[in-house]
């Protein structure tokens, strides 16, 4: 495919964009979790400086406060994971990937969104792998443009459900929200469709209010988007 | 002994139940919140000192907090805490009032200077508004 200047230059931009917004979304959590583990050792400082012949150290707080601090470690680490599974996510442009990961992966790292929307967000993922051949990164891109419209769309306390269903020939990734119109701009539609393009994909949008987004795949050949709205 | 009012609100219930009872340690009378909403409920019930306030929350974010604070109150001594600003976020949390912008994690006598110095505001304003009021009267009485 020969591509203008101005295309790449629009879609390493998107991709930045979206590297940009996961990263940032990672730090700020590891942030939280240094900023609470400091506030804890800070406890105890404090409790052994409260310690006098009178007053013993409370050796229940202390213990207390090392749960706590090894339940911010073990949340730190699952960033640090998520965070470097990610990077690696841009290695192959092209590669056998396994769409529950691809998913289950996504949708971890879109958490802090679905808190920031106050939405529930959760997948139904069929136990056997679903393998196709394409870019971890570029899935993962059209998949959080997915999820990000449909949550923007959800109201507080909702739930948005990331269905991946493998029924023979056609595997489907479904965002589904409320019942709602999701109201996204012809400039949204556009990007999108430039993006399915650089993944090979066709993208499809459909008036409505079903709340729903689809993204098809067959396996072996293009990657198909289709996008209902 | 101090026993400043403040109120704590952070959406990290961790982060802000141990900044709490640090606090509490140093004869800080403190209230704790998860969110902007319950923010307003509480300073609509209780005159603090000093907010010690988060930016990025669910809902009601911290900006927005601020700003509605300022509105029921416009004497409130805002602290904002955050893990980040960018220069338009902390130009608009300056021009709305705060009295400070301090990064996460803070150092807790930093914290402490702050509401220290929020406390002394807040008491500043509340005599600079007895004397005009008692201007006011004498003025309006031709005292």
């Amino acid at each position: 495919m020969v591509r203008s200047p101005d295309r790449d230059l629009a879609a390493r931009q998107n991709g930045f964009a979206f590297f940009g917004a996961i990263t940032a979304s990672l730090s700020h959590e590891l942030n939280n979790v240094l900023a609470t583990i400091k506030e804890l050792s800070g406890l105890l400082e404090d409790l052994v400086h409260a310690v006098k012949p009178e007053r013993p150290l409370n050796g229940e707080r202390v213990i207390s406060s090392l749960e706590k601090m090894n339940v911010q470690v073990e949340r730190g680490r699952r960033y640090v994971k998520q965070l470097n599974r990610f990077a690696h996510s841009a290695d192959e442009p092209e590669a056998a990937i396994d769409l529950c990961d691809t998913v289950a992966e996504i949708v971890a790292l879109s958490q802090r969104l679905a808190k920031l929307n106050r939405v529930d967000l959760i997948t139904e993922l069929p136990e056997q792998m679903v393998k196709i051949d394409g870019s971890s990164f570029e899935a993962q891109h059209v998949l959080y443009r997915c999820l990000k419209a449909v949550m923007t769309a959800a109201g507080q306390g909702e739930k948005v459900v990331v269905r991946l269903s493998d029924d023979g020939p056609r595997i489907v990734v479904e965002v589904a929200g409320p019942d709602r119109a999701i109201d996204v701009s012809p400039e949204w539609l556009h990007v999108t469709e430039r993006l399915a393009e650089e993944v090979g994909a066709v993208f499809v949008s459909e008036g409505g209010d079903s709340g729903k987004m689809l993204l098809h795949w067959e396996p072996g050949r293009a990657v198909i988007g289709e996008v209902r709205l | 002994m101090s026993h400043e009012k403040v109120l704590l609100v952070d959406d990290e219930k961790d982060f802000v139940e141990v900044l709490a009872m640090r606090l509490e340690t140093r004869e800080f009378d403190v209230d704790m919140v998860l969110s902007g909403e319950e923010a307003l409920v509480k300073a609509g019930q209780r005159g603090y000192d000093a907010i010690l306030l988060d930016l990025a929350m669910p809902g009601m974010d911290g900006i927005e907090t601020l700003r509605r604070l300022r509105e029921i109150n416009p004497d409130s001594q805002v602290i904002v805490l955050t893990g980040r600003a960018t220069v338009k976020q902390a130009t608009e949390i300056m021009k709305l009032g705060a009295l400070d912008l301090l990064e996460k994690p803070v150092d807790i006598e930093v914290l402490v200077e702050g509401i220290s110095q929020a406390a002394t505001n807040k008491f500043r304003l509340s005599e600079q508004r007895i004397a005009e009021r008692t201007e006011e009267i004498i003025k309006r009485h031709g005292w």
